[in-house]
């Protein structure tokens, strides 16, 4: 070892215990002195954690830290950084105050050693100088020996530190004796706070738990009612509930807390209590009060109310607890009540609602009016003297639901769709209207639409009904005089007022009556007609009834009659007044057979009145079928035969005998109704055949129309379906077509049917045929729609196409069928006709013949056997009239034209019968009258060939020609009568002669008038006539007038001229031979002038044939006598021709 | 007067009487009686214009003649070409005096008309015959009783037959059956009644002068 260091190793030896010399003392001291510095920074520090720990219990409470508290961090910041400080406190102490230097001087200052002695040595110690060793060992030994040795104090700063020590280690056990007191007293406190403070960092991020809530919280409970407490109290798992009763130990409850919320039952509230809630994390509710209170008892309620006075209803009153109510909106509420406590106020109200109804409150009474304004609750709201409020009444509140009135509901019942308007024009309507409280009035409002939508003004019929909450009307809605076209509909509907002041109106929904078209008026017809004969075949089946009954009775009388009269003789007994009286039973029988003849006749008379409404709302749609008019007046016409007022007044007149009792009188009256009955049904029967056909024929033609229109129509739609027309629309207009097509389909079959009925088998088989083509047809649609519903227009449009070909081949041959059977009518009609001529040929044959066997003059020995064969041709006349009246049931107009020329022959066959009779003593000869017969005979075949020829021309089809034939007809009749006016007028007649022929002109002149007013009501006869009919009619009427009353003279006749120039003008329009004011000239021709001869001879001689006289000429009918006078002309102007001796000419056999 | 219906033209022409003045351009024949015209055009085969004419005539003619024109337009209503042809000739073959001549033209032109048409031919070839071979007018009646039971003209045909049988008592059964089935098939026929009382007027006179027990 060399050096200083070296050297110490040949150092004297270190006094003893002195081992490291000053150096090791005073590193001794000083580690002695930093032991103290960091006893005492260690005691401090345990002071400080001690005092943190009791803060930190202090702090955190008895809840525990609450989440995100700062004060567990700062605390153990506080711990770290005294720790730290600490730390930092004695390693700034080891470096300053307790450094070696400072360690020397105060050891130095504390052995009073001189200043640097201590430090000398050190450094000579250490050899950090020049000196030797042993000098420096020396003086370190006298250093040592003065220092006093490991003993040696640091002074002050070690008693400084040695103080720190002490109080470091007080505070300790001071703080740290706190502690232990803490966690001994509550320990839960002091962990759970202590725990804060070392996870100061999760308490501060932990999130704050919501406060609790508690309900009701404060309230007033009836007494003795439980109360539920409802307690939210978010994620905590339980809570406490704390409840002090008055006088009693407060008591806690855990309760538990599921889903955020916990309740708890406080039972039997008697008295006032207290209660709060807690929860673990310290959170807990302010504390709340419970008053237990007592009932406000409310007695003698009396609750009226008046009603709306609209709604009729009567006052009511309810006493005691007060039902819920339906009160009519307006209903006022009149309420009186008595409290079992004096109140200040008391009010009804409905929650959230602003409605409060204050009552009136008296002491203990209270009363309040009102009219509630909205349905609710009406709860009680009662303050007493106290001011409070009284939480609970005895009764509930009050209920009102508040019932508006409502607006009155009106229907249609019929029709209930939209229709056809019916030809009357008239739809009946049955209207029914109901409201909650009363109507005041029902109305039906109609209004008329064009085609192009043009609206007229509404017309309103309606009805009061004062109140009726239900109403049901029939009524019917008349159109007549609207002039509605085609194409028109009337629009209607019902409106119903009810009785509420504001006069709520409600309508119903508005129906359409459309107007019919031709097709449409036709099947109408067709339908009525239809109907009209099945009820005039019923009408016949019954009165065939009836005439087997009266027959019967007729017998029971006879026999009664029989009974009575034959009284024994031998008793004396003769038939007594009463014997000859009706007894009551059969008396009864003939009341019921006359009233049921008077019931067929009403029932005619009804139909006859439908058709002419029939025929009027044909008019009236402008429906112009003359076939069909000349139908409906025929049928007309012989409905008006069998129920004329004649036969009326014999109808009364056999009730009036069986009022009498009369038995005589009611046997002629048997008489009668018997002939009566057999008329009728003889009447029935023969327009029954005319009604079957009438209805056949409009069936006809008015499917036959309907095709034609179906056919048409759809040819438009194939038409359209090629230009690509919109195939649903087109679809849906092919399904209705295809409809109407069944319908005529079916029609038709029904109309096949008819024909049959009236032995019309082609005709039936044209109408079977044509179903079929109908069924084909309505094929062809069908699948005309299918193909459009697909979108191919053009598989529609051939399809649209082959239905509308097999409808116009429907219609043609459903035209030519009808054309076939007029054709066969016609043909039908002319044979019977000219059977008729025929028959009547032989008939005259056969009387010639008899006229061959009697004598000129004087009586015929064979005059029996002669009146015999008269009477044969009678009764072959009458089997004659047998047969017209079977062809009449075809054509009841050949009835009017035949009848007077068959009449004329019967009444003549007649007067030849009876002049052939040997009692007869007066009047013209047999012979005469024979002659007379077989020329009345003979003018009853020359009137059936000229209708034969009519009938083989045109028939009865045309009711313009069959006006034109009646015209011409009068105008003949009316030229008669002037040739016979003007004929009468030279001649010197005895007075009552004259006055005679005057009344027959008159009665002549009143037959053309007639006829003339026939005219007018005929179809076709109405308007296209030059001149008016009527007043042709009333020209007639006033010549007659003059005839009847004896004045014939120039100016008579001239009126009777002017009169037949207009009726054959009025002919001449109708053949559209109209007069032109066009001037039409020819050219001249020669011209034939026939020269004037002298007046024959025998002219100035006298007649050599004297005409018959007047009393001859009266025997005469009115055509009769000018041709009689002209006949007579003749002979007078030729020479006869040559007869055989003692007779007539001899005619072709 | 152009335009009025020829009917009431006419009917003026009686009534006036005093004749129309003619219109310029008519034939004279239209100023000849009716009756003469519906002759003249008989005459001219022109039997269907005649009817006018002859019907015209009629009211103007005595009634034995009248019955007689009046069954010749009934005939000529009733049938077609060439029966009217016919029957019009016949019938002015009767009116000339030569019945046999009508009869001719009728049996020669028999087969020419239509089926239908030969009742009324026979009828009237039958009446020509009774002038003048009764015979003959009764096997014609026959023939039209057996071949057109149906037509108009049977039943004066049948009634006329049974007067002829009749008239023997031999024919007398077969009178009775011809009158018994016009009875029965058309009892309600005009003559029927007259038919009737011959029926029974002859069984009654059968019975009487003996003969067949009934």
């Amino acid at each position: 070892m060399t050096g200083p260091h070296a050297d110490r190793s040949t150092r004297d030896e270190e006094p003893a215990g002195l081992e490291g010399g000053v150096a090791g003392l005073v590193s001794t001291i000083r580690g002695r002195l930093l032991r103290h510095g960091a006893l005492a920074a260690i005691l401090w520090w345990g002071s400080l954690t001690c005092a943190v720990l009791t803060l930190a219990w202090v702090l955190a409470g008895s809840g525990g830290w609450e989440e995100g508290a700062v004060a567990p961090l700062l605390l153990l910041a506080a711990v770290v950084l005294g720790a730290a400080g600490a730390g930092v406190a004695f390693a700034g102490a080891k470096r300053s105050a307790l450094k070696e230097e400072r360690v020397v001087r105060h050891l130095e200052e504390a052995r009073g050693l001189p200043q640097g002695l201590l430090r000398g040595s050190l450094e000579l110690a250490r050899g950090s100088g020049q000196a030797s060793f042993s000098l420096a060992r020396e003086a370190e030994r006298s250093v040592l020996s003065r220092a006093g040795g490991r003993e040696l104090s640091a002074g002050r700063l070690e008693e400084r530190l040695r103080r720190a020590v002490r109080t470091g280690g007080g505070a300790l056990c001071v703080t740290f004796s706190l502690v232990v007191l803490l966690l001994l007293l509550s320990p839960d406190r002091a962990l759970r706070a202590w725990a804060g403070v070392g996870t100061s960092v999760s308490v501060l991020a932990a999130s704050p738990l919501p406060s609790l809530l508690v309900e009701p919280g404060t309230v007033e409970v009836p007494r003795g009612d439980d109360l539920e407490v409802r307690i939210a109290a978010g994620p905590r798992e339980h809570v406490f509930l704390h409840l002090r009763r008055a006088g009693e130990v407060p008591a806690t409850d855990t309760i538990e807390v599921a889903g955020g919320e916990g309740a708890v039952h406080i039972r039997d509230v008697r008295a006032p209590l207290e209660y709060w809630v807690s929860a673990p994390d310290g959170d807990e509710t302010p504390h709340y009060a419970v008053t237990p209170v007592d009932p406000v008892f409310l007695s003698g309620v009396r609750l009226e109310v008046i009603f709306p006075a609209h709604t009729g209803l009567g006052l009511e009153e309810y006493r005691g607890e007060i039902p819920p109510l339906s009160l009519p909106v307006g209903s006022e509420v009149r309420l009186e009540a008595r409290t079992s406590r004096e109140l200040t106020s008391a009010s009804l109200a409905v929650p959230d609602d602003e409605e409060v109804v204050e009552l009136n409150v008296d002491g203990r009474s209270l009363e309040g009016t009102w009219t509630p304004r909205r349905s609710g609750r009406y709860d009680w709201d009662l303050i007493d003297r106290q001011g409070e409020g009284v939480s609970s009444v005895t009764l509930p509140p009050l209920d009102f639901t508040l019932v508006a009135d409502s607006v009155p509901q009106v229907e249609i019942l019929f029709p209930e769709r939209d229709e056809v308007l019916p030809l009357s024009r008239r739809q009946p309507l049955t209207v029914e209207a109901r409201d909650d409280f009363g109507l005041e009035r029902l109305e039906v409002v109609a209004y008329r639409e064009n085609s192009e939508g043009e609206a007229s003004d509404p017309v309103v019929a309606g009805t009061d009904l004062e109140g009726s909450r239900r109403a049901t009307i029939r009524s019917v809605l008349d159109v007549t005089g609207w002039e509605l076209v085609q194409g028109d509909e009337v629009r209607y509907y019902a409106r119903a007022v009810d009785n509420h002041p504001s006069g709520q109106e409600a309508r119903s929904e508005e129906f359409v009556l459309r107007v019919p078209s031709g097709s449409e008026l036709g099947a109408e017809a067709s339908r009525q007609l239809g109907e009209a004969s099945e009820r005039v075949e019923s009408l016949a089946e019954r009165a065939r009834s009836a005439e087997d009954e009266t027959r019967n009775l007729a017998r029971q009388s006879q026999s009664v009659r029989e009974g009575s009269g034959s009284g024994d003789p031998g008793r004396g007994r003769t038939p007594s007044e009463g014997e000859d009286r009706l007894d009551y039973s059969t008396a009864q029988e003939l009341r019921q057979s006359l009233e049921g003849h008077e019931g067929i006749v009403d029932e005619l008379e009804s139909m006859r009145e439908e058709l002419d409404e029939l025929a009027r709302g044909l008019e009236e749609a402008g429906h112009s079928d003359p076939d069909l008019g000349t139908d409906l007046q025929e049928l007309r016409d012989l409905l008006e035969q069998m129920t004329s007022p004649e036969l009326r007044e014999r109808l009364q007149d056999i009730d009036q005998a069986l009022d009498d009792g009369d038995l005589s009188a009611v046997r002629e009256g048997l008489r009668e109704l018997m002939e009566q009955q057999s008329d009728l049904r003889e009447g029935l029967d023969e327009s029954l055949e005319r009604f079957r056909r009438a209805a056949a024929e409009q069936e006809m033609r008015a499917s036959g129309q309907e095709a034609e229109e179906l056919a048409q129509e759809e040819r438009r739609l194939a038409e359209a379906f090629e230009e690509g027309f919109d195939p649903q629309e087109g679809a849906q207009r092919q399904a209705e077509l295809e409809e109407r097509t069944e319908v005529l389909e079916e029609r038709l079959l029904s109309l096949s049917e008819r024909l049959e009925q009236i032995d019309e088998s082609s005709a039936a088989e044209a109408a079977r045929s044509s179903a079929m083509d109908a069924q084909e047809a309505r094929q062809a649609m069908a699948d005309a729609a299918a193909a459009a519903e697909i979108g191919d227009g053009e598989g529609a449009a051939a399809e649209a196409g082959e239905a509308a070909e097999r409808l116009e081949a429907l219609t043609e041959a459903l035209d030519e069928a009808q054309q076939q059977m007029a054709e066969e009518f016609r043909e039908a009609l002319r044979h019977a006709l000219e059977q008729t001529a025929h028959d009547a040929l032989g008939l005259a044959r056969r009387q010639a013949d008899l006229i061959e066997s009697m004598p000129q003059s004087g009586r015929s020995r064979r005059a029996g056997e002669l009146q015999e064969e008269e009477a044969m041709v009678l009764q072959g006349l009458r089997n004659l009239a047998a047969h017209l009246a079977h062809a009449a049931r075809m054509a009841p107009d050949i009835s009017r034209r035949l009848g007077p020329a068959l009449g004329g022959a019967m009444e003549a066959v007649e007067e030849t019968v009876s002049a052939l009779s040997a009692s007869r003593a007066a009047g013209p000869s047999p012979r005469r009258a024979a002659g007379d017969a077989h020329e009345a005979l003979n003018r009853l075949a020359h009137q059936a060939l000229l209708q034969a020829e009519q009938a083989g021309e045109d028939g009865p089809s045309s009711a313009m020609e069959s006006v034109l034939e009646q015209l011409e007809a009068l105008a003949q009749q009316q030229g008669e009568l002037q040739q016979e006016s003007e004929s009468l007028l030279p001649m010197e007649m005895g007075l009552e002669a004259m006055m005679e022929a005057l009344q027959e002109l008159a009665a002549g002149q009143s037959d053309v008038a007639g006829g003339l007013d026939d005219l007018a009501q005929q179809p076709g006869g109405e308007s296209d006539v030059l001149g008016d009919l009527d007043e042709m009619s009333e020209e007639a009427r006033d010549l007659a007038q003059e005839l009847e009353g004896g004045r014939l003279d120039a100016e008579t006749i001239e009126r009777q001229e002017r009169l037949f120039q207009r009726l054959l003008d009025a002919g001449r329009t109708l053949e559209r031979d109209e007069q032109s004011d066009d001037r039409e000239g020819t050219t001249a021709v020669e011209v034939d002038r026939p020269e004037v001869a002298p007046l024959p001879a025998e002219l100035l001689e006298g007649m050599r044939f004297r005409p018959p006289n007047a009393a001859e000429l009266e025997a005469l009918s009115p055509g009769e006598r000018p041709l009689v006078l002209e006949y007579f002309e003749r002979l007078n102007r030729q020479a006869p021709p040559r007869a055989p001796e003692g007779g007539e000419p001899e005619g072709w056999r | 007067m152009t335009g009025l219906p020829m009917g009431v033209a006419f009917a003026l022409v009686v009534l006036s009487g005093s004749p129309v003045a003619p219109e310029r351009g008519a034939s004279p024949a239209d100023t000849l009686p009716a009756l003469e015209r519906g002759y003249e055009l008989l005459r001219g085969d022109q039997p269907a214009e005649a009817r006018g004419p002859l019907m015209e005539a009629v009211p103007t003619l005595p009634s034995a003649r009248g019955t007689t024109v009046l069954r010749l337009v009934s005939l000529l209503d009733r049938v077609e070409e060439p029966a009217d042809r016919l029957a019009a000739q016949a019938f002015l073959a009767i009116e000339d005096g030569e019945p046999e001549e009508a009869l001719r033209i009728l049996e020669e032109g028999l087969e020419e008309a239509r089926e239908e048409d030969r009742a009324p031919l026979l009828a009237l070839a039958a009446d020509a015959a009774d002038r003048f071979d009764r015979e003959r007018s009764v096997q014609l009646r026959t023939r039209l009783f057996e071949q057109h039971p149906d037509a108009l003209e049977t039943v004066e045909a049948a009634i006329a037959l049974a007067r002829y049988h009749s008239a023997t008592l031999e024919g007398a059964e077969e009178a009775l059956a011809i009158l018994e089935a016009v009875i029965v098939a058309r009892p309600n026929h005009p003559l029927a009644p007259e038919a009737r009382r011959h029926f029974e007027r002859l069984r009654e006179r059968v019975r009487r002068e003996g003969g067949f027990p009934r």
